[in-house]
């Protein structure tokens, strides 16, 4: 029976079929919707590891 | 104790109930006093509804409730410990407490017991003189008649002043005088009472029902001691709490997962008022909150329960803001404070006002101020010095104020969006002509330039593009961020049409069979593709698992050769390709010393190059694990490779099986006492170099083993597992049956051998085996034009179409639930707070293996 880890709390949660989950891939519709609320609020990035190019000084 | 053997007197009315039903008040010749209570009792037996609510099981265990009232009012008012309720054989009841009893003197206006009167006059009780009762909650002095009238018969006993008095009654009428029977050293009164079948519709009595309401008072009136007994069944259980409604709250939570430990638990008397208030949250989503009156429970609420609420709100609202545990701009509401809340409200008053349907709402003006007052400060000292309970509390309530924002967007975002083909579709998006949805394709299609070539390449009757802008600036940080933004993700949901979020997510609405998701082969492709990934799989994975969602497979090179084009999908097949030119008709020619030397053809070459192809991916494997393939190779011990390494204060070692890897850690844990195994594989793109610097070859683990004694502490040890080791000798067996050893792959640039192409044209030369793949693709490459994509920009609309677009010629990959969680694994890598090179690698791989394989 595959297992997931909730993408939020990390609850472990066991299915059968993806139905049987109905907030898959989270434990609650709580989870989902928090996670929808970061999408929304662009708060779900993959950060930039360079600095902006700087303007060259006058 | 003599009372269970005594025989209920026989219902002997002095009256026959229907000669006095009708009487007029004032026929001389009555007493006026006779008339009162036959007229009171007559009441009663004529609307036992208007005293009891109705005539069912709920008013019959109305009658005991009573009874048990006036105990609890004793309790209360301090005289009394100890109730006990008895279910007898008969269908009696019985309840006795440890009061102060009731009182059996003379009463002046009546001449009569004040025990008579109490239990045949109704409103006789003491109730409304505050100075006998402060708080009450029986019903209004009616309660005991009441009882009394509607019951078969009934018996009093009192203990009182040394002495125990007896009284009998039958349907609310005295059958005995008061008698007074012998001496007693303890008090209270015990009440018995069968109810009248010709009243109740039933006249059994429900343990259960009982017993729950007295464990409720039990909570509700710390320290007292309820027992409950049916001797028809042997059944019996003990109600007592010291902690009273902190052990509520703990019994209602009993089966819950609370976030902070302790139940908060305030008490304050305030004037005539006794507010006592027990809550503690749990991680539901429920709300599970009493509220009591003078031991009542108010089911409808009322002004206790509002000014508990509003007092709620408020503090916790404060002390969160205070703190900064919520975000900038969130307006928390009660509702969101209310969320998980298990509260026990307690208010004990004088005069409580009974209102509603049920009449099981508290009414008292004044009340809501009071206890709304007393909360906040109560809460409010409360959360100064908690300050760990009352922050992951705020922060709960912070949580649901976020859920409720964001159902709330998804809400307006499904309503924004046009129903089927209706107009009101995003401006960016590029829509195709047909409707019919099992055809129709979204190709997603990073930067706004590869989105032109996309729509000149598409065909216009079902694909439709909608061009998606990744990247923004984060103005903190000055940085590049890679992100679906709220506008992106709008548009990206109208274009679907399934609108979005819990309740508002339709996936029958989808407007396209197919999204395809075309990014540029390079890291901010990557990354935009996870990205895209990750909110489906979290957000619409039902799109995912039915399979609607792919990925584009656009070309990485473009070949020319001879003037004629060719499209290549991978580096893999880049490779096998030169290959296959660079061997075309060539032969290998090995010079070893002057004079001796071996000629490979085509055949063996093949061979030899394939083995050295299985070195190559080896010595990536390696460079993973941070090994030069080089330094591996010198490690070999009669044929064998190491199979661990092991690090351990800094120093490495390898082990060649696995009963040597035992040995080690047995002596390493003989020697301190315990071993530690740290995390690290050297696997996944694990930044640890364990080897690289490592001196190998001559010093094996057991030299280093005999080395100085360290002090006894637990030694950490990093085992990374070398599994190559087995594979990588497999292949040098091979190259042993062509004649070659590990030697070849060892000697840097010598004279001999010497390795020589021979093509048509002039033959190539090289020194080291390890040189000869890189000539042959060389060789390959010789009269090619190779163009490497960085993007799909570098592509025109034709190109585009040819490669990536057109389903004749095209490449899609479908995308399955597990590589969608495993772009959304590695999305998490990628969000989170990793080392640099950890995620580094991982860039690279995910760049290496495009089939997302990770």
């Amino acid at each position: 029976m595959p297992v997931i880890a909730c993408r939020r709390c990390r609850k472990v949660l066991q299915y059968e079929r993806l139905k049987d989950l109905p907030f898959f891939p989270f434990c609650s519709k709580r989870c989902r919707l928090l996670d929808l609320g970061q999408w929304l609020d662009e708060g779900h990035r993959i950060e930039g590891d360079s600095e902006l190019p700087q303007p060259p000084p006058r | 104790m003599t009372e269970k053997n005594e025989t209920p007197p026989a219902p002997t009315p002095e009256a026959p109930p229907d000669a006095t039903a009708e009487a007029p008040q004032d026929i001389a010749g009555y007493t006026a006093d006779r008339i009162r209570v036959l007229d009171g009792i007559e009441a009663v037996r004529k609307r036992p509804a208007m005293y009891i609510g109705d005539t069912s099981t709920r008013g019959l265990h109305h009658l005991i409730e009573e009874v048990i009232a006036n105990s609890v009012d004793e309790a209360m008012a301090g005289h009394c410990k100890t109730i006990e309720i008895v279910f007898g054989v008969d269908g009696s009841c019985s309840i006795t407490d440890d009061g102060s009893g009731i009182p059996v003197d003379v009463h002046e206006q009546t001449g009569k017991s004040a025990l008579e009167v109490v239990m045949t006059v109704l409103h006789a009780g003491g109730k409304f003189d505050h100075d006998t009762y402060k708080v009450s909650g029986g019903l209004h002095g009616v309660g005991v008649t009441c009882v009394n009238a509607l019951s078969e018969w009934m018996t009093t006993e009192v203990r009182r002043g040394g002495f125990v008095y007896f009284q009998g009654y039958a349907r609310g009428l005295p059958v005995t005088p008061v008698e007074k029977r012998g001496k007693t050293k303890s008090r209270g009164t015990k009440q018995t009472f069968k109810p009248d079948p010709e009243i109740f519709e039933t006249t059994e009595f429900s343990y259960d029902l009982i017993a729950s309401r007295a464990r409720e008072l039990a909570f509700l009136n710390k320290g007292l001691r309820f027992t409950v007994r049916d001797e028809r069944t042997d059944k019996s259980d003990v109600f007592h709490f010291e902690g009273g409604l902190r052990s509520f709250v703990e019994h209602l939570n009993r089966d819950k997962h609370t976030i902070h430990p302790e139940v908060i638990y305030l008490e304050k008397q305030e004037g005539p008022f006794y507010v006592e208030l027990a809550l503690q949250y749990n991680d539901g989503y429920s709300e599970t909150v009493l509220s009591f009156a003078n031991n009542i429970n108010t089911h409808e609420g009322g002004t206790h329960l509002s000014g508990f609420r509003a007092a709620l709100t408020r503090t916790l609202n404060q002390y969160g803001k205070s703190l900064g545990v919520f975000k900038e701009g969130e307006q928390l509401t009660g509702e969101d404070y209310r969320e998980g809340l298990t509260a026990v409200v307690s208010l004990k008053l004088p005069d409580p006002q009974f209102e509603g349907q049920t009449k099981t709402k508290l009414g008292n003006r004044d009340v809501q101020g009071i206890v709304e007052q007393l909360t906040n400060e109560l809460l409010g000292t409360y959360c100064e010095e908690h300050p760990r309970t009352a922050k992951s509390i705020c922060a709960k309530a912070g949580e649901a104020a976020r859920a409720r924002e964001a159902a709330r967007k998804a809400r307006d975002l499904a309503r924004r969006k046009g129903a089927l083909g209706g107009g009101d579709l995003p401006g960016k998006l590029a829509d195709c002509s047909s409707r019919d949805v099992e055809t129709t394709e979204l190709f997603l299609v990073e930067g706004i330039s590869a989105g032109g070539t996309a729509k000149q390449g598409r065909d216009r009757v079902f694909q439709a593009i909608l061009p998606l802008r990744g990247v923004v600036i984060n103005v903190e940080k000055t940085t590049l961020d890679k992100v679906l933004a709220n506008e992106e993700i709008r548009t990206l949901v109208s274009a679907l049409g399934t609108g979005i979020g819990v309740e508002d997510f339709d996936k029958t609405k989808i407007r396209y069979n197919k999204i395809i998701i075309m990014t540029d082969a390079d890291v901010d492709g990557a990354h935009i593709r996870t990205l895209l990934l990750t909110f489906f799989f979290r957000q619409m994975p039902s799109l995912i698992d039915e399979g609607h969602v792919y990925v584009a497979q656009p070309p990485l090179y473009k070949v020319k050769r001879r003037g004629k084009e060719q499209y290549i999908y991978d580096d893999r097949a880049l490779q096998v390709w030169l290959l296959s030119l660079g061997t075309d008709g060539a032969k290998l020619e090995i010079e070893w010393e002057a004079g001796k030397s071996t000629l490979l053809g085509a055949a063996d070459l093949k061979k030899l190059l394939g083995l050295c192809e299985r070195m190559e991916q080896h010595a990536a494997v390696l460079r993973r694990r941070g090994m030069k393939i080089q330094d591996y190779l010198r490690l070999h011990r009669n044929g064998e490779f190491p199979i661990y390494a092991v690090r351990t204060e800094g120093r490495t070692q390898f082990m060649y099986t696995e009963e040597e890897l035992r040995a080690f850690l047995d002596a390493e844990a003989q020697q301190k006492g315990e071993v530690e195994i740290v995390e690290g594989n050297g696997g996944n793109g694990n930044a640890e170099k364990p080897a690289a610097d490592a001196a190998p070859a001559e010093k094996t683990p057991r030299d280093e083993d005999e080395g100085e004694a360290t002090p006894a502490r637990a030694a950490a040890v990093q085992i990374i597992e070398l599994h190559e080791g087995r594979e990588l000798r497999k292949t040098i067996e091979q190259l042993e049956a062509l004649a070659f050893t590990i030697e070849d792959f060892l000697r840097d640039k010598g004279d001999r051998p010497v390795y020589r192409l021979l093509t048509d044209g002039d033959p190539v030369e090289v020194h080291s085996l390890s040189e000869v793949l890189p000539a042959v693709r060389e060789l390959g490459r010789r009269g090619l034009e190779i163009q490497r994509y960085k993007g799909l920009g570098e592509m025109n609309a034709e190109e585009l179409a040819e490669t990536t677009m057109n389903p004749a010629l095209r490449t899609l990959l479908r995308v399955s639930i597990k590589e969608a969680g495993e772009a959304d694994h590695l999305f998490t890598i990628l969000a989170g707070k990793d080392v640099a090179p950890r995620r580094k690698y991982i860039e690279e791989h995910a760049l290496e293996v495009r089939n997302l394989d990770v």
